[in-house]
């Protein structure tokens, strides 16, 4: 693994906030860590930028323990919710600013700089300071100068989180793009379970303090391992009777089905939301394209749901 | 109910013509009247006195300026590292230093000057008890030292202010990006403080040229304009000259407001957050530069207030030093009524600038009222003007008709009032800002009239804001001494007063136990209201 994580605890005031939490990225691979608000998301990123003591654990980076080194001698960048540009400085000065403590010369850092702030599409920027930018070109800003040192390691913290949703697309992809481009191993803290999904290799889905489960997005969501999990990655219906549960999309309409009464629906323009009751008093929820007609509240209609045992998750 | 709606119309406007005509009649106008004494005599343009004084006494001008721009500078660095120190520093190191900024901020401003006498005068302590020296220490440096350390603290407050005001990514990303403790110093924090830097040292700079009390305490044969501003109104009351001197006074004072407002609009952008700890490592060459910097400052803090304390419990016989009560019973001589006086004064003072204040932020930034913004500007003039001018001024426009306010008590409270005014305004400004829009809106949308929003929303939003400004003012009245000096009457002395005569006649050991006593009045008041703050708080949470 390039980068190795094992035991990670820290405590604020014997409030335990990432416990005994352990896992790995492989060289130039995204990972998403996905959780909660509070649940250690910040706390694991501060522990691996350095900038919290951990009471426990190891990182090991491309082979070096990387454990006890102060944050500025970590081969790590960080970007931060809020950017944490340099409102004293142009955009160019920002960018360069990490080049000067690996030795670069100023004529050479520029150059270097405005190469960067050419793939993250700033070019012309470079003298304006960062209060003269938009959300998103500030954005770049931050990523663009975590980079520009050739970090083996970039940490996103809710990157997105401050830009308005249609901006948030669009970053989000040309975050995925740059961070192929530089195959650099990645760590993007999100709680937002879509943006997870769309840019992760791997998603690290926490609660607590504690690491829930690590695995591909596609598997997180078809094979959840706990409730926690299941509840918390899009939607589910539960028959508790029968300790069982299914996705919404493992309910459907079809002749052959079950009969069930149509309690409530509502509309969502592509998609239409049911809610449905069983004969034997169970309610069960499931969508279906707006393509053919919509069935009206208080309608019968037949649906078929596969159901899977409960039983097998944790918790 | 028509009526009621129009009985708050005219209240209103009753509040309105109140804030207009106070702050003119009570802060410009006196203004006004000093520069007319200076430059008019019998009515007519007459700038001799003026020619005199700067031709004559230039040396003055020299002395004041050498004193000034040395204790900004010795100041301006200490406080800055001061911050810098306990932006580095864990929760307990600074809980120390907030605790001396407390202590010095609710001290009178001469304790610094007592302690020196007590320390290095000639029966100091260290001078003389301990090394049998005789010395003649008093001079510039010692004023220059003396104030420069009275205003260490009032500075250290202001940076400790804008460093919470800095987004911590900030220094988290330098350091990411490779920056030890030296290069986040200098990169980051220093040139993020410089707007901060100048304001301190320019309000340094003119409170060190405004500042009589240091001189005349501990100044010995040398003489500063603000000393001799003094000298004039109590030696030979000669208000015409004191005039002139405030006048060549104020010109600095006005050239530093004008930078002043420029530069507040243009600072307290971020919201301010309780500093994180752990935020730098504890090395490298300017955190060790720092910290020592602030570490003698802490020890000098320290001796100073066990001096004070010591003077206060000791009385030396036979060159021998014993512990006593004595003096405590000594001082009751001196102060019986007084501090009933001056708890009495700060706490008008405390109220009405309080809320005085709120309104002036309410009319100013909620209701946008034409001339507000002069108002303002107006009120704020008190914070840099020096107070022996603006006693002056009380003196000179309250004599006469219709006010006949010359010796009374009244000159005195609405004296301190106004010149603690700049605090209050400052707080009632930032209490309206908090109110949103919405909600006056809705005061309006229900059918409230602008008196309801005042009373319903304004008033009660702003209670946390009030106990502030409130002890902020109390405070600042119980420890003034430069504008009320001249107006008080010598059978209405209050304490800080009456502190400073004693010292000015050598009786120390009483100075001491005054000293004593208004700490811990003020001390007691602050911590009552703090008190009330939390458990406030605590409620609504
Ligand atoms: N400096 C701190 N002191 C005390 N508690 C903290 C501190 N920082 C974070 N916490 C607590 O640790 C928990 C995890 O915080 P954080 O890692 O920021 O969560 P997330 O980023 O997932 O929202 C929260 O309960 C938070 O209140
Ligand atoms: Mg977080």
């Amino acid at each position: 693994m390039f980068l190795e994580i094992s035991n990670l605890t820290k405590k604020y005031n014997n409030k335990t906030v990432v416990s005994n939490v352990s896992f790995g990225v492989e060289e130039g691979e995204l990972l998403t860590i996905l959780g909660p608000s509070g649940c250690g998301k910040t706390t694991i990123l501060k522990a691996l930028g350095g900038f919290v003591k951990s009471d426990d654990g190891k990182v090991i980076l491309d082979g070096i323990d990387i454990t006890d080194f102060p944050a500025e001698e970590r081969p790590v960048s960080t970007v931060f919710q809020s950017y944490g540009l340099f409102p004293h400085m142009s955009v160019i000065d920002n960018v360069i600013y990490g080049l000067k403590f690996i030795g670069i010369k100023r004529k050479e850092a520029e150059k270097i700089g405005i190469e960067m702030l050419k793939k993250v599409h700033l070019q012309g920027e470079e003298n304006k300071r960062p209060s003269q930018l938009s959300g998103g070109q500030q954005q770049r800003v931050a990523v663009a100068r975590g980079l520009v040192t050739r970090p083996k390691l970039l940490l996103l913290d809710e990157p997105l989180s401050n830009l308005d949703a249609k901006l948030r697309l669009e970053l989000r992809s040309e975050i995925k793009a740059i961070q192929r481009e530089f195959n650099i191993t990645t760590i993007f803290v999100t709680h937002d379970q879509e943006e997870a999904f769309s840019i992760a290799d791997k998603i690290m889905l926490m609660n607590k303090g504690e690491l829930i489960q690590f695995s591909r997005p596609r598997e997180l969501y078809e094979n959840p391992t706990t409730k926690f999990s299941l509840d918390f990655i899009g939607s589910v219906n539960y028959d508790e009777k029968n300790s069982r549960f299914s996705r919404l999309e493992d309910v459907y309409f079809d002749d052959k089905g079950e009969e069930m009464e149509v309690l409530d629906y509502s509309f969502k323009g592509q998609i239409i939301e049911y809610t449905l009751l069983t004969s034997d008093g169970t309610t069960i929820r499931t969508v279906s394209l707006n393509r053919k007609g919509e069935f009206a509240v208080g309608e019968k209609v037949n649906a078929i749901v596969n159901w899977s045992p409960l039983d097998k998750l944790d918790k | 109910m028509k009526n009621i709606k129009y009985i708050k119309k005219i209240l209103d406007k009753l509040l309105i013509s109140i804030i207009y005509i106070s702050i003119l009649v009570f802060i410009l106008y006196p203004i006004l009247c000093v520069f007319y004494q200076a430059m008019f005599i019998d009515g007519s343009f007459n700038v001799n006195v003026l020619n005199d004084f700067l031709i004559n006494d230039i040396k003055l001008l020299g002395n004041s300026l050498k004193v000034a721009i040395l204790s900004t500078i010795i100041s301006t660095i200490v406080a800055i590292s001061v911050g810098i120190f306990y932006l580095v520093s864990n929760k307990r190191t600074r809980k120390i230093i907030n605790l001396i900024m407390m202590l010095t901020m609710i001290s009178p401003p001469f304790v610094t000057s007592l302690s020196y006498i007590n320390l290095f005068g000639r029966r100091g302590f260290i001078t003389h008890d301990i090394f049998g020296l005789t010395l003649n220490t008093y001079g510039m440096w010692g004023i220059v030292l003396m104030q420069s350390l009275g205003f260490i603290s009032l500075n250290c407050l202001v940076v400790t202010g804008s460093l919470s005001r800095i987004n911590s990514k900030i220094i988290y990303s330098a350091r990411d990006l490779g920056a030890d403790t030296t290069s986040v110093i200098k990169d980051i924090v220093i040139p993020l403080l410089r707007p901060t830097m100048l304001i301190i040292a320019l309000l340094t700079f003119v409170r060190s040229l405004a500042d009589f009390t240091t001189p005349a305490i501990i100044g010995g044969n040398f003489n500063t304009m603000a000393t001799e501003a003094y000298l004039s109104m109590v030696a030979y009351g000669d208000i015409t000259r004191a005039s002139v001197i405030n006048v060549v006074l104020f010109i600095p004072a006005l050239f530093v407001f004008i930078i002043y407002r420029k530069n507040i609009q243009n600072t307290n952008m971020n919201e301010a957050n309780e500093l994180e700890e752990d935020i730098l490592s504890k090395n490298g060459i300017l955190y060790q530069i720092v910290k020592y910097i602030s570490l003698i400052f802490i020890f000098f803090i320290i001796i100073q207030y066990s001096s004070i304390f010591i003077s206060a419990f000791t009385k030396k016989r036979m060159g021998i030093s014993y512990f006593t009560l004595k003096n405590f019973i000594e001082t009751k001589a001196y102060i019986s009524k007084t501090f009933m006086r001056s708890i009495v004064y700060s706490l008008i003072s405390g109220i009405c600038g309080a809320l005085l204040g709120i309104l002036i932020g309410y009319y100013l930034e909620i209701r946008k009222l034409r001339f507000m913004d002069f108002i303002d500007l107006v009120a704020t003039m008190p914070y840099v003007i020096p107070g022996s001018f603006f006693g002056i001024g009380y003196i000179l426009a309250f004599k006469g008709a219709p006010f006949f306010l010359t010796g009374t008590a009244t000159i005195v409270v609405l004296n301190v009032l106004f010149k603690q005014l700049p605090f209050s305004s400052k707080i009632g400004i930032e209490a309206a800002n908090q109110i949103s829009y919405e909600t006056i809106n809705s005061v309006k949308d229900l059918g409230g009239t602008d008196f309801d929003v005042l009373k319903d929303v304004v008033l009660p939003m702003s209670k946390n804001n009030l106990f502030i400004s409130f002890a902020n003012s109390f405070t600042a009245t119980m420890t003034t001494v430069g504008s009320i000096i001249f107006l008080v009457y010598p059978g209405q002395k209050v304490a800080t007063l009456v502190m400073f005569d004693v010292i000015q006649s050598g009786k120390y050991n009483v100075g001491s136990v005054i000293a004593i006593l208004i700490i811990l009045i003020t001390m007691t008041v602050n911590i009552l209201f703090y008190k009330v703050l939390i458990r406030r708080e605590v409620n609504v949470s």
